[in-house]
């Protein structure tokens, strides 16, 4: 467990492996580390995200993906994607589409050291016929047919929060959303934190502990380091630059 | 005047006052005013999630101020895997996905093309597949969102329990498992059959004279008033980028402007 520099924590990320970015649409995303592995010119990432926004955005656009799992990319109030929307139509990226809650179950499954898990699922959704992941098997106790999802392999999980103990316990005061999933599901956990708690801060706030230092491997301090998206209920969403970054991709 | 989103919030208010408990998902701003006026004015029970962990929260509409307008007095703490993972008591969406057809079947994911190059990439499938009960508010009622046949199928929501309903700015529909077809229930004041027929791109049953949606009773108008005193809802009903982004910078300025009230109080 150690506190890395952004510039290291980004050097940890290489051409092709699988990297988890926690958050939920345009809030809690890990932008100065996204930036950091983008500034480094990463290529060919194996990207998942539970919901994505402006980070897909931005490592799509730097052409660092080849691969993205996703149940949803958007800028939410803000609408469609449209570097991801982009890349979609003209077949750039591989995707890997999901539900929600399979999606979930899926990273629990990684978490678990499990190759597969089963889950509810409507039957005839079409994301069966475009994911992979997806499938079918008879259960061995009922007899009836389950539908099971791939663990994914997951290299690095890139996440952001509202505040971390140098030694990875790490506190959020808004949603965890799926960050904690990801973070035992990866096999190396890097969490940017706009603020460093020490062990009085910690003895406080245990009750508010969401990720332990356990499944954490490296701790970045960064202020503002999910600008332009939000970190509720810290700060909001810059709507300004969201709204810039639409006019320039639109010219 | 009543406006095109006051209709539809007080349609799905009316709706959702006698729903049975279950968490309950809102993908549009006039379905979520509806549903918390009928939690403030017929203690409807259906429970919100507050896109903060604060689950069955009771403050207003918000946009970008959600942790300091929306999420006020909630019932529990309760981050979004749990809420979901609450699967053996169900959750309730009320979906806005860009198709919706004929055999009740939705497509948040692409249109046209391939699937793995399509015209048009949206989002992504999101929690259709997963929901225990679904039903659509689609504010536009147009013959390009409610189609024949989806260009792919996220979810059919004809195969849940409940069979779902669809709320329109034109009316609303319900499924009709035995038929396998929308049935027109309502018409809203004004609007013809045939004009609903005219914008739908697939077959709508219709038995007998279709009924006029009551009036709107001042009593819901005000009670979606104050859960949506912003007129979130209106962005529902707003079509093309800019005029979107002008109605968002609107919408921000003046939850900045309550938060900053709440504050002084």
């Amino acid at each position: 467990m150690t506190l890395l520099a952004r510039s290291d924590a980004c050097a940890l990320i290489r051409n092709g492996m699988s990297v988890g970015v926690g958050g939920f649409g345009l809030d809690r995303k890990p932008m100065t580390l996204i930036d950091g592995v983008i500034e480094g010119g990463v290529r060919d990432l194996n990207l998942l995200v539970y919901a994505g926004g402006l980070d897909v955005e931005r490592l799509v656009s730097a052409n660092a993906v080849q691969r993205i799992a996703f149940s949803h990319v958007g800028l939410d109030q803000f609408g469609l994607a449209p570097a991801f929307r982009k890349a979609r139509e003209a077949a750039r990226i591989e995707a890997e589409e999901w539900s929600e809650w399979s999606m979930l179950v899926a990273w629990r499954a990684a978490a678990e050291r499990v190759s597969f898990a089963t889950v509810a699922l409507d039957p005839a959704t079409e994301l069966f016929r475009v994911n992979p992941c997806l499938g079918r098997l008879r259960c061995p106790f009922t007899g009836g047919e389950a539908t099971v999802v791939k663990a994914p392999k997951v290299d690095v999980a890139l996440l952001h929060a509202e505040a971390a103990h140098p030694d990875g316990w790490v506190i959020n005061a808004g949603d965890e959303y799926a960050d904690g999933l990801l973070a035992r599901a990866a096999a190396l956990t890097v969490v940017c934190a706009e603020r460093l708690i020490d062990d009085g801060e910690l003895e406080k706030r245990w009750r508010e502990v969401q990720i332990i230092d356990s499944v954490v491997d490296h701790v970045v301090h960064a202020p503002g380091g999910a600008n332009p998206g939000s970190c509720l209920p810290l700060y909001g969403v810059n709507s300004a630059a969201v709204v810039a970054y639409l006019a320039q991709v639109r010219s | 005047m009543i406006s095109q989103g006051d209709l539809l919030a007080c349609t799905i208010a009316r709706w959702a006052a006698t729903l049975p408990r279950m968490t309950t998902f809102a993908a549009s701003a006039a379905a979520l005013a509806g549903l918390r006026a009928a939690q403030e004015l017929r203690g409807a029970r259906v429970r919100l999630w507050g896109h903060g962990g604060a689950y069955d929260p009771r403050g207003e509409v918000a946009l970008f101020e959600r942790a300091g307008l929306f999420n006020c007095a909630p019932r529990a703490r309760l981050d979004l895997p749990a809420v979901l993972g609450c699967v053996s008591r169900g959750t309730r969406l009320l979906a806005t996905p860009a198709q919706v057809d004929g055999a009740a079947q939705a497509n948040l994911s692409v249109i046209g093309g391939d699937w793995g190059a399509p015209k048009v990439a949206l989002g992504g499938t999101r929690g259709l597949p997963d929901a225990t009960e679904i039903h659509f508010v689609m504010p536009l009622h147009a013959s390009r969102a409610l189609v024949s046949r989806v260009d792919f199928v996220s979810t059919a929501a004809s195969n849940r329990a409940v069979p779902p309903w669809l709320f329109t700015e034109l009316g609303v529909l319900h499924w009709c498992s035995q038929r396998q077809g929308w049935r027109l229930l309502e018409r809203h004041a004004g609007v013809a059959v045939e004009q609903i027929r005219e914008r739908t791109g697939f077959p709508v049953l219709v038995d007998g004279d279709v009924p006029e949606s009551p009036p709107i009773d001042e009593e819901w108008l005000q009670a979606v008033e104050r859960v949506d005193p912003r007129r979130v809802r209106e962005l529902d009903f707003v079509t093309g980028p800019q005029a979107r982004l002008e109605r968002l910078a609107q919408i921000e300025a003046a939850e900045h402007a309550a938060v900053e009230r709440l504050v002084m109080e």
